[in-house]
């Protein structure tokens, strides 16, 4: 239970009456995420909804940092974990959490879960990689596109070859990029699928047609639950409040 | 024949030109001959390229923390380790309780430091710089100086003084140079 200050758990109670909604999509490459954000963000703009997209390792700050050290393949585990979580906490204080204080929907194309299947596929301690994450800010919803590693590979294969980092090769050692994302998506799916249970994801069959998706996801939308941020997110907010005096008094 | 591993030394402070120097020092007269090297932050250029950012946002404490630990995982594994395999001794000045001390000064919860820097090796020994009060009116560290002053995004956003507050923190680590060889 919270032991946060009556005039902290206030100040949270205030900025939950206008915020949006956090929703997550979440699952390995090739699963169609990116397809069905977009028409999630189209038909809730034609709800009336204000939306906003944030996407995995795109701040403007740590971005360009990440991306000169993996055209040079400079990260191992521990760096990967690092610069990503840093990346994520940057998205979230600069972009995620102003956007749904100012009343507006978010669509995150992954989340931090990607970081624990990811990272804990590539040896990293899964309680070490929470704590990075931590204290964590709980999305409202989670989407997870279920594929096969086989599905996954076709549909990537089809359209480029994957990175480096993105097809596990630095832990593979494979030569052939192909080959090397087959048996790392193998292993980040046997760790999604174990997220999935524990975090109560809401599991999309992405072998599905694109319409029966989009359909099953904006049903669920209609009748998803808001997540109290005085429930769960105090230690998270209260966190952000401490760098954002301005944020602090209504 | 196996060799000795060298040994780890952390010099703690937040003046890059005074860390050095003493660490320096520090090296003559605990290791002589297996006197490896000492290093430094910003080593893997993270915080290099950070300032060229014209990002109006600066990252917070915790961001910045993390910047820190992936550097240090870059000088561990480019800079520390292969010399001490090597049976070298290293001073990594700073090393973790500088940070740690900052994080902590920053308002952020010290068990997450901990966690933070838990793939860190302890060091053989720890110590401070000489002089805390006389190295904060230097130059300090420039991944410090980022949050301690160059945009006036620290005084702004919490009211307290990180650089002062780290350095009362580090007081705990015995001072200076020890003149004897060895421990």
């Amino acid at each position: 239970m919270s032991k946060a200050p009556a005039d902290l758990l206030r100040r949270i109670a205030q900025l939950e009456e206008r915020r949006g909604l956090l929703i997550v999509f979440e699952g390995p490459d090739g699963s169609g995420k990116t397809t069905q954000r977009k028409l999630l963000k189209s038909w809730l703009k034609g709800e009336g909804h204000e939306v906003v997209t944030t996407k995995w390792s795109s701040s403007d700050l740590i971005k360009p940092l990440i991306k000169a050290r993996k055209q040079v393949r400079s990260l191992n585990a521990t760096e990967f974990s690092l610069m990503h979580a840093c990346d994520f906490r940057h998205r979230l204080e600069t972009e995620v959490l102003p956007a749904l204080c100012a009343g507006k929907t978010v669509i995150a194309d992954r989340y931090f879960f990607t970081a624990l299947a990811r990272d804990v596929t590539r040896g990293s301690d899964l309680n070490w990689v929470m704590n990075l994450y931590s204290p964590i800010f709980w999305p409202d919803a989670v989407f997870y596109f279920q594929v096969s590693p086989e599905t996954s590979g076709k549909r990537i294969a089809a359209e480029r070859k994957p990175s480096y980092y993105e097809s596990g090769q630095d832990i593979t050692h494979l030569a052939d990029a192909h080959d090397s994302y087959r048996e790392f998506i193998g292993a980040v799916l046997g760790q999604y699928r174990g997220l999935a249970s524990i975090f109560d994801f809401v599991t999309v069959d992405a072998e599905q047609s694109i319409y029966d998706q989009h359909q099953f996801i904006r049903s669920l939308f209609k009748k998803s639950a808001r997540k109290k941020w005085t429930e769960y997110n105090v230690a998270a907010i209260a966190d952000w409040l401490n760098n954002r005096p301005e944020m602090r008094i209504e | 024949m196996t060799v000795e591993k060298g040994k780890l030394i952390a010099l703690e402070g937040l003046n890059d030109r005074e860390l050095l120097r003493e660490g320096k020092q520090l090296l003559r007269a605990r290791s002589g001959e297996r006197a490896g090297g000492v290093s430094q932050w910003g080593a893997s250029g993270l915080f290099f390229q950070l300032r060229q950012s014209t990002c109006p946002e600066i990252p917070s404490p915790k961001t910045l923390l993390m910047l820190y630990a992936a550097d240090l995982e870059f000088r561990l594994r480019w800079e520390i380790l292969p010399l001490m395999e090597e049976g070298l001794d290293v001073v990594a000045a700073p090393y973790v309780e500088t940070a740690s001390a900052f994080g902590v000064a920053a308002g952020i919860d010290a068990e997450w430091v901990e966690r933070l820097f838990a793939f860190a090796p302890k060091p053989e020994a720890a110590f401070r710089l000489r002089k805390p009060s006389a190295e904060s009116k230097g130059m300090p560290s420039h991944c410090f100086h980022i949050l301690a002053g160059a945009s006036g995004h620290w005084k702004k956003r919490s009211g307290i003084k990180p650089l002062n507050e780290c350095l009362a923190r580090l007081k705990a680590l015995p001072a200076g140079t020890p003149s004897k060889k060895g421990k």
